[in-house]
């Protein structure tokens, strides 16, 4: 498993990829803070609703995070090992490592660069309002989850097809996910689909992955 | 008895309606150097994937070092080194970086990963490539970073789909001694190549393939055999023609001002007769030589054979 965490980082580091999966999130909000702010001259704190409390703009910040983190997670996902998949080159990983390995390693992969651009984004956003959306850590945790659900869906579109216009998949997977998050009640119900989307899409993408070098 | 490392038998493969695999049998000896041969979508690549056990038969079996392909890949993985026909490196990591990782997935220990790296490098001839980005390399360093990722977990058996592809005269020659080694060391290799000359110089056995069905598995000698090789002599005059005394079983293929191509099994009394019967006529004989048909030349005889029977049925 550390050894594939390795691989999938040196690469994606080399071919710049890793850059753009941890930034965007956090540039996304910081984008629409500043755009909005300095339409009407610098100041701070930044908003993107003059009428927000800086708590309001801050969620409405983070939301915008939490929505493109878990969106680059699963295309990070499904992006990494992308060349390998579809030159069957993922052939000489899978006589060395188990299916299972190879796929839970993406997926974890994929899930701590969209943590790592979240808490960038949290820590960004909140810089620049002044302040941090409520119950921080309960949609943190939701946040992990949907990013791990996320990774999953991600890794399973790929072994799918690696085809890149297959990426849809990806969006698609994110469009429901991200409603769900969006709410900051508890909400363990969502909590609990998210883990089984994570373990089901998992399953799969493990099994598929050996499938495709079977063809 | 001779010990096997692979038992193929029946094996069977549809792509579609495409019959890859039909009733494909045969067996590779430990300790050798098996060619497998065939024309282009013969059956050799999806073989050698049914074997590395990345690919499942639709029916009939195969065991490597007694273990089932299909039930027990896992047990097989950790002793098969497997060089596909085409694949693709990383760019950005290098070499080592790459050998590196393979260590790791391997469960080598920490403390020996730096040394397998080193002696797969120093085996492929690949040391001063070590540090070197993977995009940089040309087809034929990519193919030996190839069979170096096969060979660093130290494998028994060497799965390679045209090994010599993309390779220089000269690395086609390294390759060969590397084989040879890795032979002397113990392993067994199964190779599928075109070229039929390297082939011939290297291999133990020989298993022939044809639209998916094999039509020969054996020692090199066998096959010969089996296409009722006969030898083609030369015999080259001082200055004059030389003429065919009668009873001599065979047919001149060749004839030159003063030599000529004469193909049969000639056994050392008639060749002796002849000698004697070109002499009394006062032709002076300087040289009788056997010119031995090449494995491409007994490869493509056996496939047209086995066109014709198919087409006369």
């Amino acid at each position: 498993m550390i050894a594939l965490l390795r691989y999938l980082y040196l690469k994606s580091a080399r071919d710049s990829s890793l850059f753009a999966f941890l930034f965007v999130p956090a540039l996304m909000p910081v984008a629409a803070l500043s755009g909005v702010t300095l339409k009407h001259g610098l100041q701070y704190p930044f908003y993107m609703d003059a009428l927000y409390t800086p708590v309001q703009n801050a969620t409405l910040a983070a939301t915008i995070a939490m929505g493109t983190s878990v969106l680059f997670a699963s295309i990070a996902s499904f992006w990494t090992l992308r060349a390998e998949i579809t030159t069957r080159s993922i052939g000489s990983f899978l006589l060395a490592a188990r299916p299972l390995t190879i796929a839970l390693a993406l997926i974890l992969f994929a899930a701590a660069i969209g943590l790592a651009g979240w808490v960038g984004a949290v820590a960004l956003t909140g810089a620049l309002t002044t302040a941090v959306m409520p119950h921080l850590a309960l949609i943190t945790l939701k946040v992990v989850v949907a990013l791990i659900a996320a990774s999953a869906a991600g890794a399973l579109v790929v072994t799918i097809s690696p085809q890149p216009g297959m990426i849809i998949g990806s969006y698609v997977g994110c469009a429901v996910l991200i409603p769900l998050l969006a709410k900051s009640t508890k909400g363990s119900v969502q909590l609990l689909v998210a883990v089984v989307v994570a373990i089901v899409c998992t399953l799969l993408a493990a099994f598929l992955l050996e499938r495709r070098c079977a063809t | 008895m001779t010990e096997r490392a692979i038992v193929a038998e029946g094996l069977l493969k549809r792509y579609g309606r495409v019959t890859a695999l039909r009733d494909t049998s045969f067996a590779v000896t430990k300790g050798t150097i098996t060619g497998f041969v065939g024309r282009n979508g013969a059956g050799k690549t999806t073989t050698l994937k049914i074997v590395s056990t990345l690919m499942h038969a639709d029916d009939g079996t195969c065991e490597v070092l007694g273990h089932d392909v299909s039930r027990e890949p896992y047990a097989i993985r950790s002793h098969i080194g497997f060089l596909p026909d085409t694949f693709d490196l990383p760019a950005t990591l290098t070499l080592r970086e790459y050998l590196g990782i393979f260590t790791e997935l391997y469960g080598i220990s920490r403390g020996d990963r730096s040394r397998r790296v080193d002696a797969a490098l120093q085996l492929t001839r690949t040391e001063e490539l070590g540090e070197r980005r993977l995009k940089a390399l040309s087809r034929g360093e990519v193919q030996r970073v190839g069979l170096a990722r096969a060979l660093i977990h130290n494998p028994d058996i060497l799965l390679l789909d045209e090994p010599a592809a993309g390779l220089d005269p000269h690395a086609r020659v390294e390759l060969k001694e590397l084989l040879r080694l890795l032979r002397e060391r113990g392993k067994t290799i199964f190779l599928s190549s075109h070229v039929l000359a390297d082939l011939e110089e290297i291999c133990d056995e020989l298993v022939v393939i044809r639209r998916g069905a094999v039509i020969f598995a054996g020692d090199i000698a066998g096959f010969r055999r089996q296409m009722r090789s006969t030898t083609r002599w030369r015999l080259t005059a001082v200055s004059r023609p030389i003429a065919i005394p009668s009873g001599i079983r065979g047919e001149v293929v060749e004839s030159g001002p003063t030599s000529v191509d004469f193909e049969g099994n000639l056994s050392a009394g008639e060749r002796a007769r002849w000698i004697a019967e070109l002499v009394a006529k006062g032709i002076d004989v300087c040289e009788v030589s056997p010119i031995q048909s090449t494995l491409e030349q007994e490869f493509a005889k056996a496939i047209e054979e086995e066109e014709e029977e198919e087409a006369a049925s």
